[in-house]
């Protein structure tokens, strides 16, 4: 035990109260833990206390050894020298920020060798001898992430979201740790990536034989890529066993709802009677747009019936969310026509009312104004659709918010109590169809569960239609009558949501499919 | 995994046609600012044959000999026309104040204004990108909280001011600079221009530290320094890290600062009688010695138009985005 690294009573607060509650855990040499919780439920300020990483404002308490070092909470910076590149290193969520952006890939990976080498006193060869040799390390450390080593001459900005967070983990092993933290180290990725990234992350941790503690709001990326679950909720640690165990048999009833709240492609909805298409209320036909040389959009056809929640599934870039903006005119095709209830529906936001179309984006931390009461932001949404600020309670009733919240501003709701102020907003002019861009993207599985249903029930009770725009095909599955598969700009795949998803035809509907599936079994 | 990675386009057409489009639109408002400069003067109250003359009694033909000299009788577009016709081919004509070439009486004075401007220049980027880093570094720091003083009244005091007191200050209760005037030969120009840049190097000086501070501040809160922090590196290397991504709006506030600066030295040239364009532009625009205030502006112009093109193009250097964006690689 004496190896591995060993965290007693760790506690961790802020002026706002405590984070992390008296928690304790262990990890084995070459063995990994994960950590699951929702958000704010203490798993990342746990990361960030043992590497001596809290942002200022928060403390903490306890103690930390590595492999027999023991570090006593709160401890001086100076403490943190031996530890940080050597005993553990922390990889962040997001790829799209944890780098910089003015430095080539190649010079950020050299940066962790130059440390490593320093830190471990083993730079005494010349200056020059010692780049030429850190450069060599950088393309072995970018083979090892299966990147080719022109990646090391190039900056962040030209790679995707997958091949910077493996330049990222290439970055993290080049100082060769004892510890590997992975913070949420997929979650900002496209899923047919996350899985990749997370495989790459087990092998490489199997190969160097290290720790490694991974983090994660979601129950099911972890198995088979950790030996053993934590799961913790508001700062105190509720369950702990190995992976196959906890998840197969949860001893804990907060275990056991979060792992019914995650969407799962084995749950698909029952398939509803096929929608006649004179029915439609919105019908999308030959529709084309170009930014530049890139072709966004290409010959789409989607039609959405009254009171149908249809789909459009697809990975970053496939051109999904533009679509969308055409749809509400905030983007003018270049070909194709719209129409609404049979009307001809021309580009640009001047030939739409906002009791036809209503947005609701996906993070419900920008789209609020922070400087305005929930009430106000309703009330404004009203008066735009000429309505009286005398709705704004009967609008909180029907997303599920009580009539108090309307005097507190964004700051003191959570993200899922957002996003229902946000849906709110987008039914303020009652309108016909609520397009949701990718809408619970950025929520914790049980709220995501909630909005959903949510969804489901304005549609049953307003006969409200919905254009759904995920990534995520279990959530599609969940909640879409039909859906459309989207891959470079084109339909490539649509019909009956779970008819698709049971068998899929295209192949790269076959692709993602698997891809959804592996990560959940 | 299967990597795709798109090519880099070639970059070197691009940039030549966007150095080329600036150039163009450079010379456009160089042309507009002349016909503005030339029409105000023209418009501005006061009489050149007055100026010319003085006291001295005049007989109309006197008048007339000097007006036919001047084409003062032609029409605003002509006399336009004559100087536009004769600048491009480098000739600015004649400074009626001195009765010498444009260019010599420029020239004669350019010396002094350019010293003073590099000087108070790089004594405002070498003193204040250095302490805005280590303020931000730890800030509310006893270094943070005494920079921020002395960068309040830098900021608040205009520089006349400051050059008043640092005369009476350094020059007259303790002697140690001289009082006025540019100095001969190079080390005493020096010695000379140490109290002027001062005044004018304090004003930049704050604006530039309290920027790079709030800017440094803000990358030092950013991912990549935790990342880079949780790798091991050290303090110096992360603080290296986001000063080195904190560049471009440093770099553009030390570029607007320069254009400010020329403006300044006209005060500051003023106070301290110093033989430079300041105070060459002031006595040409009292005394309507159109040439003069023509070619000076116009040099002021073309000066600010450079140092902005060479900022923007500083960007293309800083910024690996900024590049793709503008020279689609």
């Amino acid at each position: 035990m004496s190896d591995g690294i060993r965290v007693e009573r760790l506690s961790v607060s802020s002026a706002a109260g405590i984070i992390v509650r008296d928690s304790s855990f262990e990890i084995e040499r070459g063995k990994s833990l994960a950590i699951i919780g929702e958000s704010g439920s203490g798993k990342s300020m746990t990361a960030k206390a043992i590497t001596g990483l809290l942002p200022g404002g928060v403390h903490a308490t306890g103690v930390v050894s590595y492999a027999g070092e023991r570090i006593e909470l709160p401890a001086e910076t100076a403490a943190w020298r031996s530890i940080r590149g050597i005993r553990a290193v922390l990889l962040l969520q997001d790829p799209f920020t944890s780098l910089s952006p003015v430095h080539r890939c190649g010079t950020q990976i050299r940066a962790s060798v130059l440390a490593r080498d320093e830190l471990r006193g083993t730079d005494k060869v010349g200056r020059r001898e010692r780049l030429q040799q850190a450069d060599a390390e950088v393309i072995d450390r970018l083979t090892e992430v299966s990147l080719p080593a022109r990646v090391a001459r190039m900056y962040p900005h030209e790679l995707s979201g997958g091949m910077r967070q493996r330049v990222a983990i290439a970055a993290a092993l080049a100082t060769e740790p004892d510890l590997l933290i992975a913070d949420e180290p997929t979650t900002a990725l496209d899923a047919s990536n996350q899985g990749e990234v997370l495989d790459l992350l087990r092998s490489l941790q199997l190969r160097h034989g290290m720790s490694m503690l991974l983090i994660s709001h979601d129950l099911g990326l972890v198995r088979g890529r950790a030996d053993e679950v934590l799961v913790m909720r508001d700062g105190e640690i509720l369950e702990r066993g190995t992976t196959a165990s906890v998840l197969s048999h949860p001893a804990h009833d907060y275990t056991r709802a979060l792992l019914d709240a995650s969407p799962s492609l084995d749950r698909l909805r029952p398939a509803e009677a096929a929608h006649d298409d004179t029915t439609a209320l919105l019908q999308v036909s030959g529709l084309g747009i170009s930014f530049g040389a890139h072709a966004a959009l290409i010959d789409v056809d989607v039609t959405v019936g009254r009171g149908e929640i249809v789909a459009i599934v697809g990975e970053s870039g496939s051109g999904k969310s533009t679509l969308a903006r055409c749809i509400a005119g905030l983007e003018r095709p270049d070909v194709g026509k719209l129409s609404f209830s049979g009307q001809l529906l021309p580009p640009g936001r001047r030939y739409r009312r906002p009791s036809q179309i209503q947005i609701v984006f996906q993070d419900p931390y920008s789209t609020l104004n922070p400087m305005m009461t929930v009430g106000q932001t309703l009330a404004e949404a009203l008066r735009a659709a000429g309505r009286g600020r005398g709705d704004v309670g009967p609008l909180l009733d029907t997303v599920g918010l009580d009539r108090d919240f309307a005097t507190r501003r964004p700051a003191r709701l959570s993200g899922g109590q957002r996003q229902r102020v946000a849906i709110a907003r987008a039914l303020a002019p009652q309108p016909e169809l609520l397009i949701c861009d990718e809408a619970v993207s950025a929520l914790d599985v049980s709220v995501q569960a909630q909005i959903l249903a949510l969804l489901g029930e304005l549609r049953e009770r307003l006969g409200i239609s919905i254009l759904f725009i995920s990534h995520d095909l279990a959530v599609v599955g969940e909640v879409s009558d039909r859906l459309y598969v989207m891959n470079h700009g084109r339909i490539v795949e649509h019909g009956n949501s779970g008819a698709v998803l049971a068998e899929p035809t295209h192949p790269y509907t076959q692709r993602l499919v698997a891809a959804a599936r592996r990560d959940q079994s | 995994m299967t990597v795709t990675i798109p090519a880099r386009p070639p970059w070197i057409a691009p940039l030549v046609r966007m150095i080329l489009l600036r150039v163009a639109g450079m010379v456009a408002i160089l042309l507009i600012i002349s016909m503005l400069v030339f029409g105000l003067l023209y418009l501005a109250p006061g009489d050149l044959v007055k100026n010319l003359i003085g006291n001295r009694p005049a007989s109309p033909e006197v008048i007339a000999a000097i007006r036919a000299q001047y084409h003062l009788d032609d029409p605003l577009s002509l006399q336009y026309w004559r100087w536009l016709t004769r600048a491009l081919i480098g000739d600015f004509g004649q400074s009626i104040r001195m009765q010498a070439p444009v260019i010599d009486v420029i020239a004669s004075r350019t010396g002094v204004t350019l010293a003073l401007c590099a000087l108070a220049f790089a004594l405002a980027v070498v003193v204040a990108v250095p302490l805005g880093v280590l303020s931000a570094v730890r800030p509310d720091g006893w270094l943070d909280r005494s920079v921020t003083a002395v960068s309040l009244v830098g900021l608040s005091a205009p520089s006349f001011a400051i050059g008043l007191l640092l005369l009476y200050a350094f020059a007259y209760y303790l002697p140690i600079f001289p009082v006025y005037g540019g100095g001969v030969g190079p080390i005493d120009t020096l010695y000379h221009l140490v109290l002027p840049s001062i005044a004018l190097a304090l004003g930049l000086g704050a604006i530039l530290m309290r920027l790079t501070r709030t800017t440094v501040l803000r990358e030092l809160d950013a991912d990549y320094i935790l990342f880079a922090r949780a790798r091991g590196m050290r303090e110096s290397r992360v603080n290296r890290l986001a000063l080195r991504n904190a560049a471009i709006p440093i770099t553009t506030s030390a570029g607007l600062v320069l254009t400010y600066l020329i403006g300044g030295t006209i005060l500051v040239e003023t106070i301290f009688a110093l033989p430079g364009l300041g105070t060459l532009l002031d006595s040409s625009v009292l005394y309507k010695d159109i040439g003069v205030v023509q070619a000076l502006t116009l040099m002021v112009a073309l000066l600010i138009a450079v140092i902005t093109l060479v900022v923007d193009l500083s960007y293309l250097l800083l910024d690996p985005r900024v590049r793709a964006k503008e020279l689609g690689r």
